[in-house]
């Protein structure tokens, strides 16, 4: 049994790095950034308000381009969306890197892509493959 | 022969012409409804381009019927509607601002879910297709605005990819596979359960028309075509009922797997360098003669991995990571580099059926194919064929 330890982002709010994303488990998408990485990535999401509910989104960005955070899980896909999930809502959040072409859920809520969209993170042509379910390169 | 270009400039998500109108989804969130035959008059600044820009962008249906059939046979006649032509591809017809803000008394809040997936028109209703589902509106012109500002919901089905036909939507719904769904607005209104045939469970991320069978293209498992017959009433001439037959996997129809597409007669299939075609007969008698192998054509590798595809009478067009290929019903092949924002096909089209167009980041280029009415028909290996039993004008 794998001892997870959550991290405390603010009073109110814990992240878990879950081992199944960094550990090569069947099915499971990887990261490819550092566990410290993937907290800040959450914290930023939580910062500007893309966690909605138990849904949240993220993005790994040097300024404002956006950087590759992980793989599919058959290793075919490059993936540049973090997706967080509140399963228990009590506001302690896991996430992994989001596979659109995989699975539907992996798609974002069509008004954080057009926010996304808008703010220049995400270029049109990235996120009308995202919403076709469509492979997509950065 | 190049195709002719009309340019619109502007910040658009997604365009389609139906019944007169072409329909602009713009990113900031309104759709602009606009009168295609006005804009087009208003383009044609010299009137030996009347004709061409016609039949290039109005009627495209119209030079395959039988009477200019037997004119085009007369080579001095075909040579001067090809210079035409020739001279009006030279020409690039830019759509001032003023035009659509002189003709925007039809722009109006899109409020499908938006950006959308994928958009369709039927019996004068648009199906606009996203992750929650597929919403409906009424276009049938009776509304102030462009698109009835009354939206309903058909499905909960999480949408990537649209194509109507037979009164029946066909969705490509990703995870959830493929399906069909019937086109009935009167069923929907008065809540009545729609009844969804989920036709495949593999990764299904695009959908097509083969004739009365759908295509399911898919990136990570096999492509598939959900094959129906149809059904004849043995007591009423011309009367019958499509129903399924079975799932026909892209390996049994071409020998390999790979992201493959269908419209109509003509199944393609990308591998490396190359594409696959073949020739889909489904009124073959014998189900092993459905399919004929008519061979590959060649695809340049610095354009990348083909993203999606599609297939009018002109051609098929290839969405590849780099660059839209377009191969010519003449064996011709056209690139158009870069990576669109969305771009469609009319295949089921009556007078759009030659056009392609292509949204870019800060413009629309509305591009017309005019070649395929000089090309055999029954015997072309890029677009559909236009064959005798379509309805004709003449």
């Amino acid at each position: 049994m794998v001892n997870i330890i959550p991290h405390e982002i603010d009073k109110n709010t814990k992240y878990i790095i879950h081992p199944d994303h960094r550990n090569n488990t069947r099915d499971k998408s990887q990261w490819t950034i550092s566990p410290d990485v993937e907290i800040g990535v959450f914290t930023y999401s939580l910062n500007n308000s893309w966690l909605i509910k138990q849904d949240g989104w993220g993005l790994y960005l040097n300024g404002n381009t956006v950087l590759i955070l992980g793989h599919s899980s058959d290793n075919q896909r490059s993936l540049f969306i973090a997706r967080f999930i509140d399963s228990t809502n009590k506001q302690e959040w896991h996430g992994y890197p989001a596979d659109h072409v995989r699975r539907n859920s992996d798609i974002p809520a069509v008004e954080l892509l057009q926010t996304w969209m808008t703010n220049g993170y995400l270029r049109p042509a990235k996120v009308s493959k995202i919403v076709r379910g469509k492979p997509c390169n950065l | 022969m190049q195709p002719l270009k009309i340019i619109i400039p502007g910040s658009f998500w997604d365009s389609y012409l139906y019944t007169g109108n072409l329909y602009l989804f713009l990113r900031d969130g309104s759709i602009q409804t606009i009168d295609w035959q006005a804009l087009i008059k208003e383009l044609i600044d010299d009137p030996y381009y009347n004709l061409v820009m016609e039949w290039a962008f109005l009627d495209s249906n119209y030079l395959y019927g039988e009477l200019l059939k037997s004119i085009f046979e007369d080579n001095e006649v075909k040579d001067l509607l090809i210079e035409k032509f020739r001279r009006a591809s030279t020409k690039e017809f830019v759509v001032e601002n003023g035009f659509l803000s002189a003709h925007g008394n039809k722009l109006q809040e899109n409020k499908f879910p938006f950006p959308h997936a994928d958009a369709t028109f039927h019996y004068n209703n648009i199906f606009i297709g996203s992750r929650s589902g597929v919403h409906y509106a009424s276009c049938s012109g009776s509304t102030k605005y462009g698109i009835s500002t009354r939206i309903h919901k058909t499905t909960d089905i999480p949408t990537h990819a649209l194509a109507a036909s037979y009164k029946n939507l066909a969705i490509a719904a990703g995870e959830d596979g493929l399906f069909q769904i019937p086109v009935n607005i009167n069923d929907y209104n008065r809540k009545k359960t729609i009844k969804e045939f989920r036709l495949s469970n593999n990764i299904i991320d695009d959908c097509q028309w083969t004739f009365y069978s759908i295509y399911g293209s898919s990136h990570l498992n096999n492509g598939v075509m959900a094959s129906f017959v149809k059904d004849y009433d043995e007591h009423q001439k011309g009367i019958y009922e499509r129903k399924f037959s079975r799932l026909i996997f892209d390996e049994e129809i071409f020998e390999h797997s790979g992201y493959s597409w269908g419209t109509q007669d003509k199944l393609y299939q990308s591998a490396p360098g190359r594409v696959r075609v073949v020739k889909y007969t489904p009124w073959q008698k014998d189900s092993e003669s459905n399919f004929t192998n008519l061979g590959e054509i060649e695809l340049a590798s610095w354009k990348g991995g083909v993203i999606s595809g599609d297939t009018a009478l002109f051609g098929t067009v290839i969405e590849c990571e780099e660059a839209i290929v377009v191969v010519l019903s003449n064996d011709k092949i056209f690139t158009f580099p870069g990576e669109p924002v969305n771009w469609r096909v009319f295949p089921r089209s009556k007078n759009y059926e030659n056009q392609l167009h292509i949204v870019y980041e800060d413009r629309i280029e509305i591009l017309s194919f005019n070649h395929d009415y000089f090309v055999d028909q029954y015997n072309k290996k890029a677009g559909t064929s236009f064959i005798n039993w379509r309805k004709r004008r003449f």
